[in-house]
């Protein structure tokens, strides 16, 4: 015989006093389990929606990119490289580089590997007569994009070259010659296939007809020579453009280097301000959630201490009356010598397990309700996460530790009473 | 065994004090069975409690074993009644979610005692419980739970057992069982108190004492006259 066995009995015996006290300890710790699985849910949430964003505005800014990519190809290159010779208002006369330079400066600058340039396009240009349609034409050489070393693979090159047999047209030329893409033309004599046809550019573009770079050298009789090589920096910032030039004419001292310096400033601008609205949006996001959360957080500080007031009372009336209920059996007990702390123990363990018994529930409980309820989409691995280990612990000791302080009272008073007042009611 | 010397107890009423015991003194011996007799309320069960170490006298000494036991701490107190009083009571006082077996070996959680299970067994069998060991007391019959109340007291072999209307719910063949155990339990050197109304249990006393509010009136020696 000993007191565990007289706890048990008594437990067993009044059971509903006692499942009683363990949903007043489940109240308690559920609700603290619960508000702070709430709200570190929230924080998880908050994590995995920023997360989402910020890879949304990775993958925007990417397409963003290649869309500004396409653009500046549309409304022409942002760098061009010319022989030093190249008197600039004759260039702007005729509408096309008049000296040439050697082809062999496109594959030096190519082999310099210079980190501002991504794209760099060797080109012979002249404005010739078509003979078979009396039209006058920019006729472009282009060999297509040159591979730089040392760059990633991947990317689209901004011109693709023009094969034998093929040419390309400007949007204008075509419609006045009245030709579609597939269709065969002569020009020079030759017949060739038209690859594509340009979208309208506003710019001398619109009349030019790119063909192989060797066979306008050939047709140009210049072989050899190119008059241009046109660049696409990747540059951000308008400010880096000045070190464009300086690297290039280090490369290429006989050359100079024509900036469209307004269109890239354009540019870097269009995407600083889109990089920044973005920045502003997930800002503003996270703001939203911290805002939210510090209301949920004051809900919870009122809520936590409620809880656990309400259930210590509860827990305290519901030992209040089971020593009441005894009182005879422990007028018993102390008449046969059984001591204040041995009946103490009695009281104080049963709180105890009451509130162990209602803690593991109300922790059970507590993280399910959080789970849910924050909609966090995880494994249930994250569950220790959501509470946190350490505040599972405490949360673990709280119900005994609440059970035991509600219970205190009335053991201590139940302990201490005077054997003689109840055996003496007979 | 145990001597009260000029002990009186008042209890504070709101409206007027009761004097409960007024100078009482008496000697009981190993070997002694006392029926303590008077009307209700004459303080019988008040005398009881005082010499169980329950009730604290407002003069006067209870010496149990010749050592004052209002002398004692409260932890004491209770150790030496755990040691060497039995309480048997009308109403019983039973634990009711525990066994006959475990309501019988009660006593041991206070004296620590673990090797009593044996004994706890005999006892049950010297008052025919043993078919009723494994059941609560609210499976008894009234006789069955004096008789488990009995084996209760008898659970720590106390030198002195103090009974109160010991036999006051019971029918004559029960009453008998209890009475003989008491009795029993004297020839075997043990003293015994008891309060009752019952003229078969004062019968059955070897000393009957009478009281009368609060006042040790008579002693009659049954055996000395006898």
């Amino acid at each position: 015989m000993n007191l565990w066995r007289v706890m048990a009995g008594e437990i067993g015996y009044r059971k509903m006093t006692f499942v009683l006290g363990c949903v007043s300890a489940a109240v308690a710790v559920g609700a603290i389990t619960c508000s702070t699985a709430l709200l570190r849910g929230h924080d998880l949430r908050t994590e995995k929606l920023i997360e989402i964003k910020e890879a949304k505005t990775r993958a925007e800014m990417a397409k963003m990119e290649d869309d500004y990519r396409v653009i500046m190809k549309r409304m022409g290159y942002n760098v061009m490289i010319l022989h030093k010779d190249q008197d600039v208002a004759e260039l702007h006369t005729l509408g096309y580089p008049s000296v040439t330079m050697p082809e062999a400066y496109a594959e030096n600058l190519a082999a310099a590997g210079l980190p501002t340039l991504n794209h760099l396009l060797p080109i012979l240009q002249k404005r010739v007569l078509w003979p078979e349609t009396g039209e006058k034409i920019l006729l472009t050489g282009v060999r297509g994009q040159m591979q730089l070393p040392g760059r990633k693979g991947g990317r689209a090159p901004i011109m693709a070259p023009i094969p034998d047999g093929h040419v390309a047209l400007g949007n204008a030329i075509a419609a006045r010659v009245d030709v579609t893409a597939g269709e065969k033309i002569t020009l020079m004599g030759e017949v060739f296939k038209v690859e594509r046809v340009e979208a309208a550019r506003g710019t001398g573009d619109d009349m030019a007809v790119w063909v192989g770079l060797a066979k306008t050298q050939g047709w140009l009789r210049e072989p050899g020579r190119i008059n241009g090589i046109l660049a696409l920096e990747c540059v951000c910032h308008a400010e880096a453009l000045g070190q464009i030039v300086e690297q290039v004419t280090g490369v290429l001292p006989d050359t100079q280097v024509f900036e469209f310096t307004s269109k890239v400033q354009g540019r870097a601008e269009a995407r600083k301000r889109a990089t920044e609205t973005r920045q502003t949006a997930l800002q503003a996001e996270l703001e939203q959630r911290l805002s939210l959360r510090g209301e949920r957080q004051r809900l919870m500080a009122a809520v936590q201490p409620l809880a656990v007031a309400g259930a210590g009372l509860w827990m305290l009336l519901l030992a209040y009356g089971n020593t009441r209920e005894r009182r005879s059996e422990i007028g018993m007990l102390r008449a046969i010598g059984v001591r204040e702390k041995q009946i103490l123990a009695m009281f104080l363990g049963k709180a105890a397990l009451m509130g162990l018994a209602g803690g593991v529930a109300g922790i059970a409980i507590g993280l399910a309700v959080g789970f849910l309820a924050s909609g966090v989409a995880a494994a249930w691995r994250e569950i220790w996460w959501l509470a946190g280990g350490g505040t599972i612990l405490l949360v673990f000791m709280m119900g005994p530790l609440l059970g035991c302080l509600a219970t205190l009272w009335p053991a201590v008073r139940a302990a201490r009473q005077d054997p003689a007042d109840v055996l003496g009611e007979e | 065994m145990l001597k009260l010397c000029d002990v009186s107890k008042t209890y504070c009423g709101r409206k007027k004090e009761v004097a409960a015991l007024r100078e009482v003194s008496l000697r009981l011996e190993g070997g002694m069975l006392a029926a303590l007799q008077g009307p209700s309320g004459c303080g019988k069960t008040t005398l009881l409690l005082v010499a169980g170490g329950l009730l604290a006298p407002d003069s006067g000494q209870a010496l149990l074993n010749g050592v004052d036991i209002y002398g004692l701490s409260s932890e004491c107190r209770a150790r030496r009644r755990a040691m060497n009083i039995g309480f048997v009571f009308q109403q019983f006082h039973l634990i009711p979610y525990l066994t006959v077996l475990e309501n019988v070996q009660a006593p041991l959680l206070a004296s620590g005692g673990t090797a009593a299970h044996k004994y706890a067994e005999e006892l049950l069998e010297r008052f025919g419980l043993t078919a009723r060991c494994n059941h609560l007391p609210g499976e008894l019959s009234t006789g069955e739970k004096q008789r488990t109340a009995l084996a209760r007291a008898m659970m720590n072999r106390p030198g002195l057992i103090l009974a109160d209307e010991p036999t006051g719910n019971l029918d004559a063949a029960n009453a008998a069982i209890v009475l003989d155990a008491l009795v029993q339990f004297a020839e075997g050197g043990g003293a015994v108190l008891m309060a009752s109304h019952d003229e078969r249990a004062a019968a059955r006393g070897q000393h009957v004492w009478r009281m009368e509010e609060g006042v040790l009136v008579s002693v009659c020696n049954l055996n000395e006259e006898g």
